[in-house]
């Protein structure tokens, strides 16, 4: 019922008087509880996290990261690799570099002969060990070390102590010793079913299938709290890399990162052992 | 964690620095780290300042501008896509060098001679938790 209000000035007094009373009567009608429950849920409903997962995939110039993670989490889609916040990598060297400077013949395809001096260091960049560096080599979204898929996969992972991306002779005797229950000096079926039990599980129960049948809320919560990522963006491409001056473990001093411009390459590498 | 369990790894979450310390040296030592080890202030304001929770990589280049930024961990967490961008920056520390090296220019070529010979990295670890 809309009320509408009427400007005193041309109006008689009697008819205001029978418009205010229209009023009041109306307004009866559309009291509103006081306590100003109307009855349904106190939850984020389905429908109004829809209204807000739409108004977070609308284009911001410069939108934050975690309006897109948040985007995802309520639209109750499953986080994994190139989801929500979670995306590939970017650097500002990289297969355009390799090719105008040492693809001398065009053909799309650096190899060992068209090195000069780096021939060694191409062995390295050769993702795929074909011999030579194509674009190929440097998509690396089928490689996770988070969750193989295939038991080779899990397998050769496990094998990686130092996460190298190679297994050699020394990491082999590793498991040799690792693996050789009562120090025989040699592995048998048993010792390897022990250790790789889990690989020998039906693939349904992979780790990335249990993560979906966890809660939303509980993963919203997880999110607002920095369990899934820091809120903040981090440096863009580019950018002057955030200065810090920290504790080093080995010696009373402490490391600044800006000690080191002009001086060398630093790679920051962030992990937890918890 | 299950899979640090079955590892043999085991830490409550430190509640103040000298515990995050410890957590650290036995990370390194388990790790047989040889790369400086850095850690992290209680506020975890450099782990903020990188987005890097739980775990991620970054090269800063010469100029100490950030030159790779690695997806967030752990699904972004990829060594050996790092080590290619590295050894990238540093073939083209070399290449720039011997490029001005030949053109016989002054004055920006020493910072970048003496870039090249001591183009190593430095990996720098930063332990949080």
């Amino acid at each position: 019922m809309k009320l509408t209000l009427y400007w005193a000035t041309r109006l008689s007094l009697s008819r205001l008087l029978r418009e205010f009373c229209f009023a009041v009567f109306a307004f009866g009608f559309l009291v509103v509880p006081a306590n100003g429950q109307f009855g349904s849920s106190d939850k984020l409903t389905p429908k109004s996290a829809d209204v807000f997962a739409k108004l977070l995939e609308k284009d911001w110039k410069e939108k934050p990261e975690w309006a897109e993670m948040l985007g995802t989490l309520l639209r109750g889609q499953s986080i994994g690799a190139n989801t929500g916040w979670f995306k590939s990598s970017e650097s500002r060297i990289g297969w355009d570099w390799l090719k105008r400077r040492f693809d001398k013949n065009g053909d799309d395809k650096v190899g060992a002969s068209e090195g000069e001096s780096f021939k060694k260091v191409f062995a390295a960049i050769d993702k795929n060990g074909d011999g030579g560096i194509t674009k190929i080599d440097f998509d690396w979204d089928d490689v996770s070390h988070v969750n193989p898929q295939k038991p080779s996969e899990k397998i050769f992972y496990s094998l990686d102590r130092d996460s190298n991306g190679r297994v050699d002779q020394k990491e082999l005797a590793q498991l040799l010793k690792a693996l050789d229950n009562g120090k025989k000096g040699y592995l048998t079926p048993n010792d390897f079913s022990d250790a790789f039990s889990d690989f020998d599980r039906p693939a349904k129960q992979t780790p990335s299938q249990t993560a979906r049948r966890v809660d939303p809320n509980a993963m919203l919560n997880m999110f607002f709290n920095g369990e899934l990522g820091n809120l903040t963006d981090g440096p863009q491409l580019n950018a002057v890399a955030p200065d810090f001056e920290l504790s080093l473990l080995k010696s009373d001093d402490s490391m600044k990162l800006s000690s080191f411009k002009g001086n060398k390459i630093v790679v920051l590498n962030f992990g937890s052992f918890t | 964690m299950s899979g640090n369990d079955a590892a043999g790894i085991s830490f409550a979450q430190p509640k103040n620095f000298e515990q995050r310390f410890e957590v650290a040296e036995k990370c390194a030592a388990r790790l047989d780290m040889k790369t400086p080890v850095v850690i992290d202030s209680m506020d975890n304001q450099t782990a903020e300042n990188y987005a890097a929770f739980p775990d991620r990589l970054y090269i800063v280049d010469m100029d100490g501008k950030v030159a790779y930024k690695g997806g967030r961990g752990p699904f972004g967490y990829k060594p050996r896509e790092m080590e290619q961008t590295l050894l990238l920056l540093m073939m083209e520390a070399q290449v720039n060098a011997r490029a001005s090296r030949g053109n016989g220019s002054k004055g920006r070529d020493e910072a970048t001679t003496k870039g090249t010979d001591s183009g190593k990295k430095t990996p720098v670890e930063s332990k949080k938790k």
